[in-house]
């Protein structure tokens, strides 16, 4: 009987075709190892010297503990960034529920503090190696070379986030060539791709770093480990009190450098698109308006006297918009589940697409699925506060859920279509 | 701990590939300008950034006596990172005028008030260290 061919370990008589594949392979691995030839001593200067970078703050220990604090704080960004893109272009298998109301409020609301807070961690991480950056000869062998690109593609990837979330929150896309939620979502699997790969090359040094305390020999004057971490940690504590307020609302008077206020704006409510900038304003103020409710039962259309004519329910649910901050409002208007019965569909299996009046723009629409679309708190509002919406809150009826991203709280509505879930 | 390793560079060299691969064919990016921005940033970073750092560690270790050093360092590197993170809100480009509640506060005064107690309570350290224990400070080396 024939052996099998392809069992090479076992008889030593590999296929031709294995064999090469295995050579190769082994070949490739050598090339690999094969240290570089040396570059000439001469071009060794400035910081590549030895002895360059004095500072004795520096050691495996440090830079394993700013670590774990960076991967914690770039893995908490990540899970509650995906979560906020999942939320937004849900998926098949993905579901999102309509509570608690504060879910995504407190998500989002940690993605950015986080962020920020991971400035000081970054920079000081960074600190810590950045002698590495001029190490001498700049790779051992092609192995080391490729590693080094992995934690250049790190370090990029990191400052990258950081940076670009910043500026996103401060609203200036100017100095960003490229639209800002693609490339933020993309890098951010870049950056955690390249922190689990660095993760795994750096393991060894990192359980050193954890396990063995060197002593502290720095000179008289100069910050301790245990100083840097305080000062790292006291960074990240002042950025935070210093923002958080945006969210965290009794912490908004001492919040100094909040891009928002949870109490300023019109309505006392903060506006993340004007009606001016929707380009709705005359559209909104018309008095021939319409709701146009589309559904099974066939195509109703609803003056603001017809809307403030059903059953009024008033609910306190916060905005919270995708860039951190989230205020509480109390909202006053007909229950979307009523007009989703109106229309002839059933709130449990029915989900609603709202349209706006803006004629373009990433969120003119929404679509309400039912776990949002038959809650009692999901109203399509009429009144923010005891008075008619503001013209920049969503003037004549706007869209309120629990539980859900401000760009889909649709605003100056003028269409609902109720069908069965897709 | 070797397969740990092997699987951990696996599988972040994998979602490496996912990241660039999801980049390119996503419609709604422009990858020149996005790779144009990891470079600035990082040589941002290395260049400039990390000279300012270090440069003002040498000139507090040449210039200030050694009981004051610590706490100005410590206060040193909470005023870098807290004015690199608030230059954009200072700086006010993204401020517009049909939205008076984007951006509400004056910033400046915001930063320098902040930047004000940061350096009193630096310099309150530093006066109790040098007057409390002039002998001790610093000794732990």
């Amino acid at each position: 009987m024939v052996r099998e061919p392809d069992d090479p370990v076992n008889d030593h008589v590999p296929t031709p075709h294995t064999a090469t594949f295995v050579h190769s392979g082994r070949a490739a691995l050598r090339w690999l190892r094969t240290p570089l030839p040396a570059p000439p001593a001469s071009l060794r200067r400035g910081p590549f010297q030895n002895g360059a970078f004095p500072s004795r703050l520096r050691s495996p220990r440090l830079t394993a503990l700013l670590g774990v604090a960076l991967a914690l704080a770039f893995g908490t960004c990540f899970v509650t960034g995906l979560l906020d893109h999942l939320i937004q272009h849900p998926p098949g298998w993905f579901h999102w529920p309509s509570r608690p109301v504060w879910l995504f409020r407190f998500t989002q609301g940690l993605h950015v503090a986080t962020g920020l807070a991971t400035i000081p961690l970054l920079g000081v991480k960074l600190w810590s190696v950045y002698p590495r950056l001029f190490r001498w000869p700049p790779a051992r062998d092609p192995a080391h070379a490729v590693e080094r690109l992995g934690v250049l593609v790190l370090i990029a990837a990191g400052l990258f986030q950081l940076v670009t979330g910043v500026l996103n929150i401060a609203l200036w896309y100017g100095p960003m060539h490229f639209f800002f939620p693609s490339a933020h979502y993309w890098t951010a699997w870049l950056a955690i791709g390249a922190i689990l790969a660095h993760i795994g090359v750096k393991l060894p040094i990192i359980r050193t770093g954890l396990t063995h305390r060197p002593p502290n020999a720095v000179p008289p004057g100069t910050l301790t480990r245990r100083g840097l971490l305080a000062a790292t940690a006291g960074a990240a504590g002042v950025i935070t009190l210093a923002t958080v307020g945006q969210t965290v609302a009794p912490l908004a008077p001492i919040s100094l450098l909040a891009p928002r206020r949870p109490r300023t704006g019109p309505q006392q409510l903060p506006v993340n698109r004007s009606a001016a900038a929707a380009g709705v304003r005359t559209l909104a103020a018309d008095p021939g308006w319409r709701l146009i409710l589309d559904g099974p039962a066939g195509t109703t259309r609803l003056s603001l006297g017809d809307l403030a004519a059903l059953p009024q329910h008033t609910v306190s649910l916060p905005i919270t918009c995708v860039e951190g901050w989230s205020a509480d409002a109390v909202w006053t208007g007909v229950r979307l589940r009523d007009l989703i019965a109106r229309a002839g569909g059933d709130p449990d299996n029915h989900e609603v697409l709202a349209e706006s009046l803006e004629t373009a723009g990433l969120y003119r629409s929404s679509v309400v699925d039912p776990a949002h679309a038959h809650d009692p708190l999901t109203l399509v509002a009429l009144q923010l506060r005891g008075e008619p919406l503001h013209l920049d809150h969503g003037y004549p009826a706007r869209l309120i859920a629990p539980n859900r991203p401000g760009v889909l709280q649709t605003k100056w509505l003028s269409r609902l279509t109720v069908r069965p879930e897709r | 701990m070797r397969w740990t390793r092997r699987i951990l560079v696996a599988a972040g060299t994998a979602i490496i590939a996912y990241a660039v691969y999801g980049a390119i064919h996503d419609p709604d990016t422009a990858p020149a300008g996005q790779l144009a921005f990891l470079a600035a940033v990082v040589i941002a970073h290395d260049a400039l950034l990390m000279a300012l750092t270090i440069g003002s560690g040498i000139l507090i270790g040449r210039l200030l006596p050694v009981p004051i050093r610590k706490p100005v360092r410590a206060a040193a590197i909470i005023s870098l990172t807290l004015t690199l993170m608030a230059l954009p809100l200072v700086l006010g480009r993204g401020r517009r005028p049909d939205d008076p509640s984007a951006l509400p506060l004056n910033y400046t005064r915001g930063l320098l008030i902040i930047l004000a107690l940061v350096w009193a309570i630096a310099l309150a350290t530093a006066w109790r260290t040098k007057t409390r224990r002039p002998n001790h400070a610093d000794t732990e080396a």
